[in-house]
């Protein structure tokens, strides 16, 4: 079954079309040969009858009635002449006089060949001699006619009629196939042979056509070809893009693993050090039970005012701990979950708050129109990381600056949940706005960025079917993120 | 507060140790373990109102531990779980039983208001 199936796929063996057409026209141009041939054999053998008969007419009507008259005289001489006459007209072979008996009383043959017998048509005429208004019947004269030089005449007829016009219809049919050739079969086989040769099959890009013509219309082939083109222009643009979107797929892999591996290692990390920073705590508290009864009543106030400040950093090394387990997670597959801005904003703070603070940065987050115990619907981990992102890539752009700041800016519009990233910035020159969300785009040095940050922002927000943009009507830097209503929970 | 007997379990001691100042010093009874194996030896014996326990925690963890108490008959104790650092959320472990789950490092103060919660 298995070979009767491959063998009926095996395509079938290749025959070019100029083959085909030559087999056809060779084919064509000796039937219509053969039908003219016949057709001209017809009408000459139709005509030769004619001439025939209308000679056999001519003997009746002008030799019988002097043939008669001789005949009626017993003119020898005369009926010799008459015969003789007769006898030159070509395809009459032989002559016979009966007399009125049936005995033969002249005859006259003409010397022929053999097979010239074999063909022979025999008119009889009675002949009648009118005396008086009286008709004396004196026998019968009979005519032999051969249609054997008819035949032969018109084989050889046919014969040349047949070879010139094959050899006619030859030349013409050749003449029409080069033309063909010329015209069509030549862009044929180019096309054919692009086709199979370069192009088709492989994962490489696809060649267009070039068809070796210079003419100064367009036809069918220029149409074909610029058609094709056109597809194979399509087909490697798209061809492109998936290229663009595995390398893509393959940088958000690299990246997502990178984020893994950050993520356990930070849960390790997380680990050995919230149970110190728990000893430590409990220590600082043992501390105050320990001054309260050494430390004079009155200078008990600046010794609590070093444990605060002791618990309060134990409480920011904490807080930095969980922020980063909630943002460097592997957030692949990472589900919505309800979470309220004000807990967002807390672990993006708590990661990158010491990082303001050593650049003396001044940050600051402003709830315009929304309280931070609204409840959001969204990837927590993802929607974290997009402004992370932006945050650092606000450091970067301002670190050098007098006076540098930042603000976060939360509002809601009608449509909108907008969480604007503004930094003391001059927002970002015309010529790459836009392009900073394409993927490899960085303006940082080679080895700094790697141009990813913003187009994997663009996808998370894409995403929560949210956008990412430039506020273009801000004199600083101003990137703002929309959420679609919905997100947020009905308190 | 006499009455209020809690159980503390943890694997780092010293930690252990801090607890338990802590809670003696608004006057539990106070007992602990370093594992969940012992955790669970001594609740069965001490019969605590109130039990702290860590989850990473060698031969037993914190929630096979709580899983075990929880299966035991009689009254329930107070259950709290605390966490330095673990994918656990909070519903799997009330899911269980546990009454809170608290992330190190722990504030001491909320602890002790759990403790006076229960007395």
């Amino acid at each position: 079954m298995k070979v009767e199936r491959a063998r009926a796929n095996k395509p079938a063996p290749f025959k070019s079309v100029n083959k085909t057409l030559l087999v056809y026209i060779l084919l064509a141009s000796t039937c219509i040969t053969t039908i003219s041939t016949a057709f001209s054999f017809y009408i000459d053998f139709t005509n030769e009858k004619e001439i025939q008969n209308q000679t056999l007419e001519q003997v009746k009507s002008s030799s019988l009635k002097s043939l008669t008259e001789a005949v009626w005289n017993v003119d020898q001489a005369q009926i010799e002449s008459n015969l003789q006459g007769l006898l030159d007209v070509h395809d009459i072979i032989a002559l016979k006089i009966l007399d009125e008996k049936g005995k033969e009383a002249f005859s006259k043959e003409k010397a022929v060949e053999g097979s010239a017998r074999d063909y022979v048509l025999v008119k009889k005429f009675p002949l009648v001699y009118e005396r008086n208004s009286k008709s004396i019947n004196l026998g019968t004269f009979i005519v032999s006619v051969s249609n054997y030089y008819l035949y032969q005449r018109l084989t050889r007829k046919v014969l040349f009629f047949f070879v010139s016009q094959g050899v006619k219809t030859l030349i013409i049919s050749f003449i029409m196939l080069s033309i063909f050739g010329f015209f069509v079969t030549r862009h044929l086989n180019a096309m054919a042979s692009h086709f199979v040769g370069s192009t088709l099959g492989d994962d490489s890009e696809l060649q267009e056509i070039q068809l070796s013509r210079k003419l100064s219309y367009r036809d069918e082939f220029d149409i074909l070809a610029d058609s094709y083109n056109r597809l194979v222009q399509k087909v490697n643009t798209q061809y492109e893009a998936q290229q663009d979107e595995i390398v893509r797929k393959e940088n958000l892999v690299e990246h997502s693993a990178r984020m893994a591996s950050i993520g356990e290692m930070a849960s390790n990390v997380g680990h050995e050090i919230n149970n110190p920073l728990t000893i430590i705590a409990g220590y600082s508290r043992r501390l105050g039970r320990v001054a309260e009864k050494m430390i004079p009543q009155g200078e008990m106030e600046e010794f609590h005012k070093v444990q605060e400040s002791m618990d309060s950093s134990i409480n920011r090394i904490g807080k930095i701990v969980t922020g980063l387990r909630n943002l460097s997670r592997d957030s692949t597959d990472e589900e919505t979950s309800e979470t309220s801005l004000g807990t967002l904003m807390h672990d993006v703070e708590a990661l990158i708050g010491e990082k303001f603070k050593s650049m003396n940065i001044r940050f600051e987050i402003k709830y315009k129109n929304v309280s931070p115990d609204l409840m959001l619907k969204i990837k927590r981990v993802q929607v974290g990381q997009v402004l992370i992102n932006l945050l650092n890539n606000s450091t970067y752009a301002i670190e050098s600056q007098e006076n540098p700041w930042v603000h976060i800016e939360i509002e809601t519009t009608d449509e909108h949940l907008q969480i604007s990233v503004n930094d003391s910035g001059l927002g970002i020159p015309d010529h790459i706005r836009d392009k900073i969300f394409e993927p490899f785009f960085s303006t940082k040095p080679v080895g700094a960025g790697t141009g990813i940050g913003l187009s994997i922002s663009k996808r998370i927000m894409t995403d929560h079917l949210g956008t990412i943009g430039i506020n273009e009507a801000s004199h600083n830097t101003s990137i703002v993120l929309r959420f679609p209503l919905e997100i947020a929970l009905a308190a | 507060m006499k009455s209020v007997k809690v159980l503390v379990v943890d694997d780092e001691l010293e930690i252990l140790e801090l607890l338990k100042e802590e809670f003696e010093s608004i006057g539990c009874q106070v007992r602990s373990a370093a594992d969940g194996e012992e955790g669970l030896v001594v609740y069965q014996e001490f019969k605590p109102n109130i039990v702290f326990s860590d989850i990473n925690m060698p031969k037993k963890n914190g929630m096979e531990f709580l899983e075990a108490v929880m299966a035991l008959p009689g009254d329930k104790p107070y259950f709290v779980l605390m966490s330095g650092f673990c994918d656990v959320t909070e519903e799997e472990v009330k899911k269980l039983g546990a009454a809170h789950f608290i992330h190190k490092p722990v504030d001491f103060d909320f602890l002790l208001s759990l403790v006076k919660k229960v007395a």
